[in-house]
């Protein structure tokens, strides 16, 4: 295994000119509970969706577990599991079936994706759900189908786009445990983004902030969680300082909605 | 009233927010392009109905009405040329009643091209009448022209309500597809017998333009539909309705009651879950079909294809109401099926079902396109599986089609069939080709409810339609070519070469495609997962 599931060097992407990922140099250690913050806007998904192959970078360079994403796209899918923001799954497939095909896409064969498939819809209570279709599933069910597909063949590399947004309780509970036991292991890495920081500060051993498409800070949490001077400071603190917010009143400007005066 | 202005503004937006600058100029440019490619028919139309109405005075305005209502229903259930403009399912997370929404699409309805073209013949006919009797008869019959289209609008949107809403009903909506093949061939059976009751009353009493303005005005003074908004302008004079008074309150009833019931239809299909069980649950077997010459990833991804296809209850509508109405088309229109002449327009109307589903060869996959794309699947395969899908059920549309002429004609359809079918299959490969080239480059998602015949719209599929009318066309201008130079007793074996030759030059430019594509679909994935993974449809 490489030192690095993730490496990056000089990343850019533009729309129409404008950038969206800005010279994203990026090392994201091996076996590491990586997250990735940012404002919205700043550029997470799209630095997710080239490294997933499915964007191209205008300029710059970008290794997933050693591979070249513009080059080894395949073989790069093949090892790695993504939950992507939206989740973008096959409405009108059945949650097994949907697990199926994804696990043969990945080589299995019909009868051991139907196994790992029944396993996994289990450890996420839904089986009584897995052949409904998914377009009756809820919200924080498809979660857990996109995790459970992103999980049937083994990844060595797992991108989380938001993977507890929508999700309850309980749900959060048990994927924050199941991620927690395949990283422990040593042989999965974690890149997740999230905007909930209490979430990434629970789970991850490294962080980097990205803002305005430029990586704003990187490191381990516990380098991270210190200032300059060695004070301590919470996530959020360190989010906010990174990415320039002024904070303000709540609310400043409502006047009509906070029960002010202002006139119909 | 002011929730409707919301609701059309809503329309107006969507519509010019989804072109760019330069997709305004393109659209602006291609349809100054069809407006004048069309205008001997909406012209031609607008032009008879002035000098017409300018003698007849309002006496015409029943046949003209007749005209115009059949004009607009006939190809709208033959092509699915109207649609729904809101889904009230998307929209029922706002404080909206059903019948704003219902209202609405019958008023946008009227800017739909099938109606828009037939305007200028009914704008002619408000002129003629004025011409003719003064302005007052003219702006009455203007009135009776409005409340015309509204009525036939409000009876066309009340069909597509009940149709969607049978659709979501797990087997009513091969009802659903039953009974509008059963309308579309009650349609053809209706024009059959009232043009033979023309011809022979024409041919008995000798020919007169007057004598069949008075047959048209009997045939279309029978339908409440036409007679009604005629009779507001004083066109009617037997019967109740002879009463113009009498005449608008009929009127009235035919806007509110499929206003009423087409509401009552949208509300309760809206509030219906889509989402069923599907069968076979649960086999142990693997999802890939084992298809000689495929690898287990391309019949598995042929295997998602199926069934996702046939869990698309617009894509099974169109499978069965397609090949059944041509069928009966080809039937019921020519004098002899087995003719050269038989296959003539239900090849075009099977044509056109090709052009409106293979520019959305992508589409139906919706938000899974993503997951598609994040799949380690290799562009080529996917490329080939959507065009083995895609061909697979239109020759199972074509099975139906030209078995059925065989199954009735027997043998003596054998000749037509050795000729037609290999230029089908040509034309067939050829809206593979162009299909699977526009679907990646101008991807579309295809609206997920409502009438399935109905294409993606817009200057793509009306070009892609084009298109293939023109091949369509050459081959036909091949085989009646080979037909004139060739004795009789070899016409079937010349025509049948001709096609047969075209099949031979579609297959290998198919097949040469596929790697083409594949290069495309890598370049053109992120545009894709822009346009259908991430649409959202109002």
């Amino acid at each position: 295994m490489s030192e690095f599931a993730i490496r990056t060097h000089n990343l850019s992407r533009t729309f129409n000119g404008r950038p969206a990922v800005d010279g994203l140099t990026l090392e994201v250690p091996s076996g590491s509970f990586f997250g990735f913050l940012g404002p919205n806007g700043a550029g997470k998904s799209t630095t997710i969706n080239i490294l997933t192959g499915l964007l191209a970078p205008t300029s710059g360079t970008a290794e997933v577990l050693g591979m070249d994403v513009t080059r080894d796209g395949l073989a790069i899918k093949r090892r790695i599991g993504v939950v992507p923001d939206g989740l973008h799954l096959f409405e009108r497939l059945s949650g097994l079936e949907h697990l199926r095909f994804v696990g043969e896409v990945h080589g299995l064969s019909g009868a051991e994706a139907k196994r790992r498939g029944e396993q996994l819809l289990e450890a996420m209570s839904l089986t009584a759900d897995a052949h409904k279709l998914v377009a009756g599933y809820s919200h924080g069910m498809r979660k857990k189908l996109a995790l459970s597909c992103a999980l049937i063949h083994e990844p060595r590399l797992l991108f989380l786009d938001e993977p507890f947004e929508g999700v309850d309780a309980v749900a959060t509970r048990e994927l924050r445990d199941l991620l927690l036991r395949l990283v422990a292991g040593g042989r999965v890495t974690v890149f997740l983004t999230s905007h909930v920081l209490e979430v990434v500060e629970r789970l991850c051993t490294h962080v980097g902030i990205i803002a305005a498409g430029r990586l704003a800070a990187c490191g381990t949490l516990d380098e991270l969680r210190h200032r300059a001077d060695g004070a301590p400071r919470t996530l959020e603190d360190l989010f906010l300082d990174t990415v320039g917010v002024e904070r303000g009143e709540a609310g400043a400007g409502l006047d009509w909605l906070t029960g002010g005066d202002a006139p119909r | 009233m002011r929730t409707v202005r919301l609701l059309l503004w809503l329309r107006w937006r969507t519509l010019v927010n989804a072109l760019g600058p330069r997709g305004r100029v393109v659209t602006l440019v291609g349809t100054a392009f069809l407006l004048l490619a069309l205008a001997p028919v909406y012209l031609g139309g607008a032009m008879v109905a002035v000098a017409v109405a300018k003698r007849g005075g309002h006496d015409v305005l029943v046949p003209l009405f007749g005209i115009v209502q059949f004009a607009i229903g006939w190809f709208t259930l033959l092509s699915g040329a109207l649609g729904r403009t809101f889904e009230l399912d998307r929209l029922q997370r706002y404080p909206l009643r059903p019948a704003t929404v219902f209202l609405t699409n019958t008023l946008t309805a009227a800017s739909e091209p099938v109606v828009l073209l037939s305007l200028p013949a009914l704008i002619g006919g408000v002129v003629g009448v004025g011409l003719h009797e003064g302005a007052a008869a003219g702006a009455l019959a203007g009135v009776a022209a409005v409340l015309l289209l509204f009525v036939t609008l409000a009876w066309l949107q009340w069909l597509l309500a009940l149709l969607d809403d049978l659709l979501r009903r797990e087997w009513l909506r091969y009802v659903a597809a039953v009974l509008f093949t059963g309308t579309v061939i009650g349609a053809q059976l209706l024009v059959r017998r009232g043009m033979s009751v023309l011809r022979e009353r024409t041919a008995a009493a000798g020919y007169a333009p007057d004598d069949v303005g008075g047959l048209l005005r009997d045939l279309f003074g029978a339908l409440p539909s036409v007679a009604a908004p005629a009779s507001v302008a004083g066109a009617v004079h037997d019967g109740p309705l002879a009463s113009p008074w009498i005449g608008l309150a009929v009127t009235a009833a035919l806007i509110v009651a499929p206003v009423m019931l087409g509401t009552r239809a949208m509300a309760t299909s809206a509030r219906r879950p889509t989402a069923t069980t599907p069968s076979g649950q649960g086999r142990a077997r693997s999802l890939s079909l084992p298809i000689p010459g495929l690898t287990r990833i391309q019949g598995l991804l042929l295997g998602r294809e199926l069934i996702y296809l046939l869990r698309t209850p617009t894509l099974v509508f169109q499978w069965v109401s397609l090949p059944l109405a041509a069928l009966a088309l080809w039937r019921l229109q020519a004098s002899d099926p087995t003719s050269l002449r038989g296959p003539w327009l239900p090849l075009t109307m099977l044509a056109a079902g090709l052009v409106g589903r293979n520019l959305v060869m992508w589409g139906h996959d919706g938000a899974g396109l993503r997951m598609l794309f994040l799949e380690p699947l290799a562009a080529r395969d996917l490329v080939l599986s959507k065009n083995l899908a895609w061909l697979l059920t239109t020759l199972a549309e074509g099975a139906v089609v030209f078995g059925g002429v065989w199954a009735i004609e027997g043998s003596r359809a054998t000749p037509l069939l050795v000729t037609v079918v290999p230029g089908y299959l040509a034309v067939v490969l050829v809206a593979a080709v162009g299909g699977t080239a526009i679907s990646i480059l101008h991807p579309i998602r295809p609206r997920e409810r409502g009438l399935g015949r109905r294409g993606p719209g817009g200057l793509t599929s009306v070009f892609a339609l084009l298109g293939l009318v023109v091949v369509l066309g050459a081959i036909v201008l091949m085989v009646l070519g080979v037909r004139m130079l060739l004795p009789d007793h070899w016409d079937v074996l010349g025509s049948t070469l001709v096609t047969t030759g075209a099949l031979l030059v579609a297959l290998p430019v198919w097949w040469v495609s596929l790697e083409r594509f594949a290069t495309l679909l890598e370049a053109r994935r992120e545009a894709m997962v822009d346009a259908i993974a991430k649409a959202t449809e109002v």
